[in-house]
């Protein structure tokens, strides 16, 4: 399967890219606007800021091949921050608007401080996934004893109750850590950071 | 239920693990791709890879190594050392590191935290602290690997970082670094009291016994091990047990 890494000069790519030739992918990393027929599945990676990756996004025109591709019916991934910009909006410093491709916000985690009033705070660390137990797609996707990596300072949140997805628990904030609608597939975590489990896990969810 | 991460590292000169006894009297242990791959086999949930004389030496940081030592480890990678601009940073993402460790280069220029985690997100960049107590027994911060005396508060300073937007503090106390005789918990705790983003504890761990004392005493969330694993005086799975049997939860 060739699968497009859509970059928007965001951070880690080299393991993302490890990961895909692992499963046994070729991946490829594109930063313009590309031929959605050159490729299987598309993933858009996980690390940076929103507001500079909706930018660079819009520069390059990379929101018309998404939703481009979005609409051939093959797979789109959304890992950590490119699962965030599928939503229509975020308020990570500032506001910025997403492709809204999914329904709802993304929002930063806060946390009271005793000195200075609130507080930017980071989930990071391993979690686990919830579901409800009739989502027969999320339990078979996501084993109760394995946990995944998650790094994030915000997190989507949504008024639409999408039935194929899963949420993760921090600080009292129930998030939304999995969604899957048709093609289009979001996870809040990194798989390619969770050990083996979640490298299996970014196999099943490119190619089924 | 508290999930404490576990983090291996590794700090490296030119192409070699190497580690001393607080910064100093560095032996060559031997190739970190090998002890990295080791550690992920057997379970660690984080490596952390430190150039030791980039900062030092004023050298560009060794991004080849990373390059080499992360291939086909699935968890999170932490580069630092050397990493002065905010291309020293992309370089560091771009060889496979997520988050890189800064510590020398906030001395210089106060907006470097900012600049980055900007670009990279709050969550990609850890303010490194390297602490010694001074005469008076005050926590005092150092930088280039221990060596000067950047006559700081490391509360203060790890308070500001986090304010220019550092997603999490590594505090590494290198009164302990190496010693095998237990992490500072009363440092620890303070950071951990004070600020509320995550904390790894560093320097001193010689057993477990050490990673359970610290994480009853201080509420923090992940520690660094360094010497207690490279040379076998622990092992993973072995404390990730006894974590679970004292009530905390551990990753996959």
């Amino acid at each position: 399967m060739n699968i497009a890494i859509v970059d928007y000069n965001s951070g880690n790519l080299k393991n993302l890219l490890d990961a895909v030739r692992y499963i046994g992918f070729n991946p490829e990393i594109i930063t313009e606007n590309s031929k959605s027929n050159n490729f299987d599945a598309i993933i858009l990676p996980g690390v940076g800021a929103f507001g500079s990756a909706m930018d660079f996004i819009k520069k390059r025109n990379l929101d018309e091949f998404v939703i481009d591709f979005t609409k051939t019916g093959k797979n789109v991934l959304g890992i950590c921050l490119g699962f965030q910009i599928l939503f229509d909006k975020s308020y990570e410093n500032g506001e910025h608007d997403g492709l809204g491709l999914l329904k709802g916000e993304v929002l930063p985690f806060y946390k009271k401080n005793n000195t200075d009033g609130y507080q930017l705070n980071t989930h990071m660390g391993w979690n686990n996934i919830r579901y409800n137990e009739n989502d027969k797609i999320s339990s078979k996707l996501f084993p109760k004893k394995h946990k995944f990596y998650f790094l994030h300072t915000c997190f989507a949140s949504s008024e639409i109750n999408y039935p194929v997805s899963a949420f993760t628990n921090y600080n009292d904030c129930n998030f939304l850590s999995f969604i899957k609608k048709d093609n289009l597939v979001g996870v809040q975590f990194h798989p390619e950071k969770s050990r083996e489990h979640g490298v299996h896990l970014l196999k099943s969810l490119l190619a089924n | 239920m508290r999930t404490i991460r576990l983090i291996a590292r590794l700090d490296t000169k030119n192409q070699n693990l190497i580690k001393g006894i607080n910064f100093e009297g560095l032996k060559i242990l031997g190739n970190p791709t090998d002890f990295a791959s080791k550690y992920y086999i057997e379970g660690i949930d984080e490596i952390a890879i430190f150039d030791t004389i980039a900062s030092l030496y004023g050298m560009p940081a060794n991004f080849d190594l990373i390059n080499v030592t992360t291939k086909n480890l699935f968890i999170p990678i932490g580069f630092g050392g050397g990493i002065k601009t905010v291309d020293d940073a992309r370089m560091a993402f771009r060889s496979g590191s997520d988050k890189i460790y800064i510590n020398s280069a906030t001395f210089q220029n106060s907006k470097i935290v900012s600049e980055i985690a900007k670009i990279y997100g709050n969550q990609s960049v850890c303010i490194s602290l390297q602490v010694k107590r001074d005469a008076n027994k005050n926590w005092t911060l150092f930088y280039d690997n221990g060596r000067e005396n950047a006559n700081k508060d490391p509360l203060e300073w790890a308070s500001n970082a986090v304010n220019n937007g550092a997603g999490e503090v590594l505090a590494t106390s290198v009164d302990m670094d190496g010693t095998k005789k237990g992490y500072d918990i009363e440092l620890i705790k303070k950071i951990v009291d004070n600020i509320k983003v995550p904390v790894i504890a560093s320097g001193g761990c010689g057993s477990s016994d050490h990673i359970l004392e610290l994480v009853e005493k201080t509420g923090v969330t992940a520690v660094s091990i360094g010497t207690a694993l490279h040379y076998n005086l622990i092992e993973i799975e072995k404390i990730k047990d006894r974590l679970i049997n004292n009530g905390f939860s551990v990753a996959a």
